[in-house]
């Protein structure tokens, strides 16, 4: 017997006993704040997922954005109703509330319609509420949190979806958290289904589950269960064709942007589609192989200026996947080792390195940043094969817009997730640093990061040393013995606690930058010049009365062995032991500076004494002060050879 | 009273906010961690004087005072000292004080951020007053005299934030003992006036601020944290003297140079 006889209703709630949940489902906030983006990528990875096997012919997504009168939307009074009855119990859900009062009474309603073709539909609609497995109507239609499993497991593999939450990815476009499912099967049975996301509510003296559905409910040995309505609604609700068509009406108006539905698909699915897996159709829009260059390169959709290409990559990473060879590159787990296709491109104009991740069913899952190397003139596209695949799946968060291994339960799988990421990384690094050298040739093998690194943490455990003897009265040390130091000199990727060996020689070299950022090479020409920071321990200064003497004793160091001459600039350094750039003037604070070896005074040019003699790695220096000369500052030397 | 102390996480979620002012926080599992503290009383006091000037600012930073050295220093420095720990106490214990005292939270989560979850260091009201507290309530011989150097420092406040803002100088005979000899020299208005003529040394740059800089510079050759307060009044002369004509203060001083 139909629970529903007396009074025909299109839509049906479950009844409970009392209510306890007052709140609306989270997720419908999570999609709600991916916005279109989300929607769209959530239903065109469902399409793709749901191709049909054995067959060439592409994917085929019908978008369409449009109005529609109220009355086209079956059963819409049942559902107005029970949103009538609706009380919110925090300030939340209130306000979700009268939203959804204030939106209802629209004469025409916006929609949005996703339809799927040469796609395989849904299974078993006639069974309705059934609960098997092989019934993937009953899944969709009635079951949260739980996506349907192809049996073939290669094919499961490749499927985007996983996390079975996107069903309600389509509820949160909707004003009223309403959605319908036009689905035509294999034998073109044509059913209509739906659910609207509210929460536990009171009607009739009858308390009711959130969810409704748009089913009929029949009583089956002593349980009620759900069955579809054959379609027989309005035209856009119509589906004809094997395959599922989605459709939401109410659709919030920010939701409403056809640009940004065209930008998504290029954006997610450019692989797809260029390899002939996927059209889509956005109102009188196509974006097939042959049309997405179009868009790309279509400024309203795209920035054609590659400088500017600061966020969005997808331009980039179209031309680097069409125009380059792959290369295999291997990256371990420490258990497993995966195989992916890199495409790489090279370029100084490009002004943010990104690695686009994608399936092998062609969407993207990730602007992937490389340690240290996000800022570096690169951009690649990334792709594995059906076990990579299958090992990316489990990394990728729940709106599959990022690989992570936070969302991993298991501690051994955790670590190896973690482990898989920073491999993935580094291997890709490998590439990067090969090409930047290919594309920059120099003598130099030395990485700067690292020693200017260095220098900072050896001066910075002088003046811990220096400082740690200081104490007060009472026996404790009123210093902290923490520096600060200048967070400019920290390369980008260097941590405080990295540990580091401690530089053998005395004085660190400073590359000099000449102007277009490259290191200057002192064999290629004369004039080029090294700069280096002078290690305080070879460096011997008195001040006796008005004059300071200062000595530098290079005899240690290879490099300073053969040099005749050099320039030196001071830089102010205080307690805290920050270095001051241009705090100090040399000529405002010395009358005259003696070279002792040449015997003769020394010029003073851009704030740096020049020519001084050096021999056998010595410089010796007399200066006389001015009469107002701080004597307690401290300095750092740096040398220019 | 027990506070619970928030998680990690709070300070550049909005959602917090927006929860704050919903009256949402409390009972929401997700933004509190398993840590509590226990302290006897949490009278309100001011904590954000950014709006006030003049009289207002003077009596809101004194009653800060009096009331953080009667209550709140009494804690371990570890908790009074911790950002954590006054976070969660003005979050979840003085909601409606807030919004009572200071409504422009309200106004969006900058606001907020800035008077409510403020970064704990020199900057910080809260942290500038639990400073003067600890210092004082230990130096201080009497009533008398802690009140003395309660408007020492409302007298100096400019360089009071430049000393605490360099860790060096963060203790309290250090701090106690430059604002007395600001006091006996008689020159907090030339500490706290701009330095002109010097484009140099940057924009609004105060003879105060220079002469502490000094002091940095020179440390630890001249360690001024530790110095008898007569050594380093000739310290803090011959600083100012690099900037300003140093002759007319006080007769008995022309001997430093």
């Amino acid at each position: 017997m139909s629970v529903t006889e007396n009074n025909e209703k299109l839509w049906n709630f479950s009844p409970i006993p009392n209510i306890e949940e007052s709140n609306f489902n989270k997720v419908l906030e999570r999609f709600y704040g991916l916005g279109i983006k989300g929607l769209t990528k959530e239903n065109i990875q469902n399409s793709l997922d749901g191709r049909l096997k054995d067959s060439n012919l592409p994917v085929i997504v019908k978008i369409e954005l449009g109005k529609t009168q109220q009355t086209n939307i079956p059963g819409i009074e049942d559902v107005k109703v029970h949103i009538r009855s609706l009380k919110g119990r925090n300030s939340y859900t209130v306000e979700t509330i009268e939203h959804m009062l204030k939106s209802m009474d629209q004469e025409e309603a916006s929609y949005v319609s996703f339809e799927d073709l040469n796609t395989s539909g849904l299974t078993g609609a006639k069974n309705g509420q059934s609960n098997s497995k092989e019934d993937t109507w009953g899944i969709y239609a009635y079951n949260k949190g739980v996506h349907f499993e192809e049996k073939d497991e290669a094919f499961e593999t490749t499927r985007g979806g996983s996390h079975g939450i996107g069903k309600i990815a389509s509820n949160a476009a909707s004003d009223l958290h309403l959605m319908y499912f036009a689905n035509c099967d294999q034998d073109n049975n044509q059913h209509l289904g739906g659910t609207v996301q509210l929460i536990e509510h009171e009607h009739e003296e009858q308390c009711y589950r959130s969810t409704g559905y748009f089913a009929k409910v029949e009583d089956n040995e002593g349980q009620s269960k759900f069955y579809p309505y054959e379609n027989k609604y309005h035209e856009i609700f119509q589906k004809n064709e094997r395959g599922l068509k989605i459709i939401i009406p109410f659709l919030r108006k920010e939701f409403n942007n056809e640009d940004e539905i065209i930008k998504t698909i290029c954006d997610n699915f450019f692989v797809s589609i260029l390899q002939g897996n996927l059209e889509v159709y956005v109102n009188e829009y196509y974006l097939t192989k042959e049309t997405i260059h179009t868009f790309l390169e279509n400024p309203k959709y795209y920035e054609q200026n590659m400088m500017d290409m600061k966020k969005v990559f997808t331009p980039l990473y179209y031309k680097t996947y069409l125009q380059k060879q792959p290369r295999t590159i291997v990256v371990n787990n420490s258990d497993e080792e995966f195989e992916f296709k890199l495409y790489f491109t090279y370029d100084e104009a490009i002004p943010k390195g990104r690695v686009g991740i994608v399936r092998t069913i062609g969407m993207k899952i990730e602007d992937f940043k490389v340690k240290a190397n996000a800022s570096k003139p690169f951009n690649a596209v990334l792709i594995g094969g059906f076990k990579e695949d299958k090992y990316l799946k489990s990394l990728e968060n729940e709106s599959h817009t990022e690989i992570s291994s936070e969302h991993i339960k298991d501690a051994k799988i955790k670590a190896k997730a973690t482990r898989f990421i920073n491999n993935l990384s580094k291997e890709v690094a490998k590439v990067i640093d090969e090409e930047m050298r290919k594309n920059n040739p120099t003598d130099e093998e030395i990485d700067t990061k690292d020693l200017i690194y260095l220098m900072e943490s050896q001066f910075k455990s002088d003046l811990e040393k220096a400082m740690g003897s200081v104490k007060i009265k009472n026996g404790k040390s009123i210093l902290k013995t923490t520096t600060n130091t200048h967070k400019e000199v920290r390369g980008e990727g260097e941590n405080k606690g990295d540990v580091r060996e401690k530089p053998k020689s005395d004085v660190k070299r400073v590359p000099k930058k000449t102007q277009d950022g490259n290191k200057a090479a002192p064999d290629e020409a004369d004039d080029a010049k090294e700069t280096f920071r002078v290690n305080s321990n070879i460096v011997e200064r008195i001040i006796v009365q008005n004059t300071e003497y200062l000595q530098f004793m290079f005899s240690t160091t290879d490099e300073m062995k053969r040099v005749k001459q050099c320039n030196i600039a001071m830089r102010i350094i205080d307690g805290m032991g920050e270095e001051f750039t241009d705090s100090f003037s040399l000529s405002n604070n010395y009358i005259q500076i003696k070279d002792e070896l040449k015997g003769t005074l020394c010029k003073i040019k851009d704030n740096k004494i020049i020519d001084v003699a050096v021999q056998k790695g010595i410089v010796k220096l007399k200066m006389n002060v001015h009469e107002n000369y701080n004597d307690a500052l401290k300095f750092i030397y740096y040398v220019e050879v | 009273m027990e506070i619970r102390l928030l998680a990690k996480g709070y300070k550049n979620n909005v959602q917090f906010y927006e929860d704050f002012l919903e009256d949402k926080i409390i009972g929401n599992e997700d933004y509190f961690s398993e840590e509590y503290v226990t302290i006897t009383d949490i009278p309100n006091f001011p904590f954000y004087m950014g709006k006030e000037s003049g009289e207002g600012r003077n009596k809101a930073f004194l009653e800060a005072f009096q009331i953080i050295a009667k209550y709140y220093i009494l804690t371990d420095r570890e908790l009074h000292l911790d950002e954590r720990f006054w976070h969660s106490l003005l979050v979840t214990k003085k909601r409606d004080y807030i919004l009572e005292k200071y409504p422009a939270v309200k106004e969006g989560f900058s606001e907020f951020k800035k008077i409510v979850i403020k970064n704990f260091d020199w900057e910080n009201y809260i942290y500038k007053c639990v400073l003067a507290a600890e210092y004082i309530e230990d130096i201080g011989e009497n009533e008398i005299e802690k009140s003395h150097l309660y408007q020492l420092v409302l007298d100096n406040l400019d360089v009071y934030n430049y000393i605490i803002k360099y860790p060096i100088f963060r203790n309290a005979e250090f701090v106690v003992k430059i604002l007395m000899i600001i006091d006996e020299l008689n020159i907090s208005k030339i500490m706290k006036a701009n330095i002109k003529n010097r484009p140099d040394l940057g924009k609004d740059t105060r003879y105060g601020r220079q002469v502490i800089y000094e002091l940095n510079k020179n440390y630890p050759i001249v360690m001024a944290p530790m110095m008898e307060k007569e050594d380093l009044k000739k310290e803090v002369l011959k600083a100012l003297s690099y900037y300003y004509d140093i002759s007319s203060i006080g007769r008995e001083l022309v001997s430093i140079n």
